[in-house]
């Protein structure tokens, strides 16, 4: 999510400093006001805290670790413009000393991180725990879902910044900048953090507040008291089973991506993501579904199964994804009944533009192909061929890819263990 | 955020015993070495190490705006050239320096764009038929690619030379040259301060755990842990910023901040300013005459 | 002698007869529940050399803390150099108090908030609003006074325990106080580099200033101190007299919880015998580790409610 220098057009990177400068502005007087002088040790030192929550790896289920940001949970207890100061910092500092960022896109990130995540998250938190006391599990639930929504926006800003890059600067047909258009890159980034880094960030921000809610409920009292006067209602700790968690959590993310789909479809239901939803042939998506279900319950306990111990969870993680792949053929306006080579292409082609996304690799090679074979690709075939040609092709890949890559690694291992260089610098 | 780092070099499948505590204990010590491998670089006397760090500063901006204006791969190159001129000036490991950036840049850059190769419209290098699908790379594609992974190459070396020749403190000096607010630096910096006492803190905390368990935990007790520890860290930094407020507040802090310039500009710092004026501005016009 | 430490005092800021300090029934309470300072009754007086003697979680720092005016009383009256400590806790006149007075805190962590040592100790004489020359001067003299000239541009995380230490107190003495106060100066530090800050302690009080340490290692005191006050358990003053009595009064010292009785045997026979508790091996080491402040590491210790 860290955008790197080069990415974006320079007229992009600046322009996005004339709404986070002005904010950085307003978020260090109204800090100054409440903190008088403290402010500076207070914000610094939950910068440095941010920095040192983002170097943290939690394991996703799936067997694969994200990082959070943080900024949710800051502005939880901090309200958030100090969140917005702190994480800011920290951002600064990765892009100045550690590398991770660029410099001209400083204003980016810190807008899109910095700013619009603990801001969105703050606010969706305040409207689910409005009223609640505040030893609450509504009140660690609602900043859980609060960070979700909080950094799948932000994800969305990233998608929209890079996506504008190739619509504004090209020359004589080729990109400049970041070469995918609105519709891979939002997409893409989407897809990359709601089904993984929101979750994380969710996750570490509910489990958080809970924690604070049992240890230290008083900062989320008397801070309050500092910080957000009007907030502060008193009451005890409940347990509330994880189901319900879990669910709220769903409803939530569904929610999210609702508004969003309505957004990007000019408010219009029909046009969900900017598609024709009302051209979909239901009946035979059900069908498709359903086969995709059977051979789904087949493939990944089969995988995980026949797999070495050591690729078990990854491999099957992996057969889960290639098995779902045809669901984007739902999708009106990408696959099936245009059927355009250039458009399965670009809805295949933008998996790897979810640019630090693991399940990315695999679709690249094989981008757009199916079977060649009329059962899966002639034009009158049911939804569901299509569908089992396509998760073939997709097995195909995941097969090739993670064989090449595992030889590739095995390779490296045996040559390249005596080079060590510290880590970091680099993009 | 999923990981940055290219997820073959890191990921899970692979490593199938490297955790996320492995893992972040290896970014967390990376960090620290990081610092150390700098500070030791930004104190060995070459070329940059000599220049007023606001020069520097200034420089490195003029210099990444160029990269990210020009058009062209020649004007990339210029620009690199300059780049690999002044890291051999000053006596950064040369060989650290070119495989830092360009190993990482392909994972990163390059994955990402090259699908894009292949869907770009215009006239097609070559069209290899399999069966009803092409594998066909386009020109226009390729060039995208190429100046994309080029541009973001370039811009990375610059940030990496200007980190390894610069002492922090001397960066953020140089902040206040661009009129960055001073109440900022000073957060900036006490930041920075604060990061390695979280970082090592952080550390402990993770080898005490990683010397105690033993065997396999669920997933679901490693977050329970991993939040404890954040929510145990958050209430460290509560206190510390009582206390360091106390410690400012000691010394005179009344809510003014002062600090200490000690950075005369010199000619050479001039000269050497202009210098990478002219190679910026020739990298941006190399772009318009040789599109 | 080196110029910082050669200082000297100007016009004791009391009237003659009037001591430095004068704490009466003082009371602190943190964060509204934990009771740190219980009814303090205590004088001290220009020039003299106190050390605060008590275990973990006696209030020590605390006392340091108000002495120092960052912050003020929950009850009770004190009043320090002529002025009212609960006025400058809230920042009234905060700027000359601190000219006068300055402390070393325990942890250097806390002490050396800047990017490097150079900038940390310029920060009190850049408060004060003193010129850039003379900051300079301030600068260069206390580095030398602590022999850490050479660490003038290093990052304080680069910087060993010892080498921490003395940034500190250089970070203190820029400011030239007439009174200094010292949280736990020699607490885990190796031998060599502790008898080497306590000769420094000793210079630093030659010229006149008034010091008061606190610290819980006993060796020290007879060295340093013309004076020992000892906080019990109960966070009230148990014991006031010079550094030979008090250490004499092995009873006091139990009940200071400073040493504990101790079994040992020899061949056949044992027989009990006082053995210090908080000595620099296992007391300091954990504080030092598990504080990243006094505070914490005062009140994780050995305390008894």
């Amino acid at each position: 999510m860290h955008i790197p220098d080069g990415y974006l057009a320079p007229a992009v990177s600046l322009a996005l400093a004339v709404p986070t400068i002005p904010i950085w502005a307003v978020a260090t007087q109204r800090v100054k006001k409440v903190l008088n002088n403290r402010t500076v040790p207070l914000l610094a030192i939950f910068s440095a805290l941010s920095f040192t929550i983002m170097m943290f790896n939690i394991p996703v289920p799936g067997g694969t670790t994200a990082h959070g940001v943080g900024g949710t949970l800051i502005a939880v207890v901090l309200g958030p413009w100090a969140a917005a100061v702190a994480v800011s910092t920290a951002l600064i500092l990765q892009a100045l000393f550690f590398g991770d960022g660029g410099i001209l896109a400083i204003f980016a990130n810190c807008l899109n991180m910095g700013i619009i995540l603990p801001f969105v998250g703050y606010a969706t938190y305040r409207v689910l725990a409005a009223g609640s006391p505040v030893l609450s599990t509504r009140r660690a639930v609602a900043a859980g879902i609060g960070a979700y929504a909080g950094i799948t926006v932000s994800a969305l800003a990233v998608g929209i910044e890079l996506g504008i890059e190739p619509v504004l600067f090209s020359q004589n047909g080729h990109a400049l900048y970041s070469p995918y258009g609105l519709s891979e890159a939002i997409p893409a980034m989407l897809a990359a953090h709601v089904f993984g880094a929101s979750i994380v960030e969710g996750l570490i921000t509910g489990l958080g507040v809970s924690y604070l809610q049992r240890r230290h409920p008083e900062y989320l009292t008397s801070l309050r008291g500092i910080f957000a006067p009007d907030a502060a209602i008193d009451g005890t700790a409940a347990r509330r089973p994880l189901w319900q968690v879990v669910t709220a959590a769903a409803a939530g993310s569904a929610a999210v991506l609702a508004v969003v789909g309505l957004v990007e479809g000019g408010g219009n239901p029909n046009r969900m993501f900017g598609a024709d939803w009302s051209r979909v042939d239901w009946p035979s998506v059900a069908t498709m579904l359903l086969v995709t279900a059977v051979i789904g319950l087949v493939l990944v306990p089969a995988a995980y199964l026949v797999l070495p111990a050591s690729l078990k969870r990854i491999g099957a993680a992996f057969t889960a994804i290639a098995v779902i792949a045809p669901i984007g053929l739902i999708a009106p306006g990408f696959a099936y009944g245009e059927g355009s080579a250039e458009n399965v292409k670009a809805a295949f082609g933008y998996v790897p533009s979810g640019l630090q996304d693991l399940s990315g690799i695999f679709s690249a090679p094989l981008s757009g192909y199916s079977v060649p074979l009329p059962f899966f690709s002639h034009a009158s075939a049911p939804l569901w061929h299509a569908a089992v040609g396509y998760e073939i092709s997709g097995i195909l890949g995941v097969l090739l890819v993670g064989g090449a890559v595992y030889g590739l690694a095995r390779a490296l291992r045996r040559n390249g263990a005596e080079e060590v260089a510290p880590e970091g610098v680099g993009a | 955020m999923t990981t940055a780092a290219p997820a073959v070099g890191r990921g899970r499948p692979l490593e199938g015993r490297i955790g996320w505590l492995e893992r972040t204990l290896g970014g967390i010590t990376g960090n620290i070495e990081q610092a150390i491998f700098t500070e030791h670089h930004a104190r060995s006397d070459g070329w940059l190490q000599r220049r007023d760090p606001r020069a520097k500063m200034i420089g490195l901006l003029a210099a990444i705006l160029a990269a990210s204006l020009t058009t062209s791969v020649a004007g990339l190159a210029l620009l690199y050239a300059g780049t690999l001129a002044a890291a051999r000036a000053s006596r950064v490991p040369f060989a650290f320096f070119v495989k830092r950036v360009w190993l990482g840049i392909p994972f990163f850059a390059g994955v990402v764009v090259l699908p894009a190769i292949f869907f770009v419209p215009g006239p097609r290098i070559f069209d290899l038929a399999l069966g009803p699908a092409h594998l066909a790379p386009s020109w226009n594609g390729l060039a995208g690619a190429l100046i994309f992974v080029s541009r973001v190459g370039v811009s990375v070396s610059l940030a990496v030379l200007l980190v390894v020749t610069t002492p922090w403190a001397d960066v953020l000096k140089s902040l206040r040259a661009l009129k960055v607010p001073q109440v900022f630096v000073l957060v900036l910096s006490m930041t920075y301060r604060y990061i390695f006492l979280f970082l090592h803190t952080a550390n402990g905390i993770l080898l005490a755990r990683k010397s105690r368990v033993v065997g396999r935990t669920s997933g679901g007790e490693q977050r329970r842990w991993i939040t404890g520890t954040m929510g145990n860290l958050m209430s460290r930094a509560f206190k510390m910023s009582n206390d360091v407020y106390a410690a400012m507040l000691s010394r005179g802090f009344a809510g003014e901040i002062r600090t200490y310039a000690t950075y005369r500009l010199r000619t050479s710092d001039v000269a050497a300013l202009a210098g990478v004026a002219v190679v910026a501005a020739a990298a941006v016009l190399v772009g318009r005459l040789l599109p | 002698m080196t110029a910082g430490l050669e200082h000297t005092v100007a016009a004791a800021p009391v009237g003659p007869g009037e001591p430095l300090y004068d704490l009466r029934g003082v009371r602190y309470v943190y964060a509204g529940r934990q009771v740190a300072l219980d009814g303090i009754d205590l004088q001290i007086w220009p020039g003299e050399r106190v050390v605060l003697l008590g275990a973990n979680g006696s209030g020590k720092s605390t006392l340091l803390k108000l002495l120092d005016g960052v912050v003020g009383p929950t009850d009770g009256t004190m009043r320090a150099l002529g002025r009212d400590v609960a006025a400058v806790a809230q920042g009234e006149d905060g700027f000359r108090f601190h000219r006068e007075v300055g402390l070393v805190f325990q942890d250097p962590d806390i002490q050396l908030f800047s990017a490097t040592v150079l900038d940390d100790v310029a920060f009190g004489p850049l408060q004060l609003g003193l010129s850039q020359e003379e900051v300079k001067q301030r600068c260069n003299e206390a580095l030398a006074a602590m022999e850490i000239a050479h660490l003038a541009d290093r990052a304080p995380f680069e910087l060993s325990g010892g080498e921490k230490k003395r940034a500190s107190i250089a970070s203190v003495l820029s400011l030239r106080p007439d009174v200094l106060l010292l949280d736990e100066p020699t607490a885990s530090l190796d031998p060599r580099t502790k008898w080497l800050l306590v000769d420094l302690i000793q210079r630093l009080s030659a010229s006149g200033r008034t010091l008061v340490v606190a610290t819980h290692e006993l060796d020290i005191v007879p060295i340093i101190a013309d004076r020992v006050v000892v906080l019990g358990e109960d966070r009230r003053v148990i014991a006031d007299g010079p550094p030979a009595a008090v250490l004499a009064d092995t009873a006091l010292l139990v009940r200071a919880n400073l040493i504990h009785e101790h079994l040992h045997g020899h061949g056949a026979l044992a027989h009990t015998h006082p053995h210090e508790a908080d000595d620099t091996h296992h007391g300091a080491d954990r504080e030092g580790q598990s504080g990243n402040s006094a505070e914490v590491g005062s009140r994780s210790g050995g305390r008894v409610d």
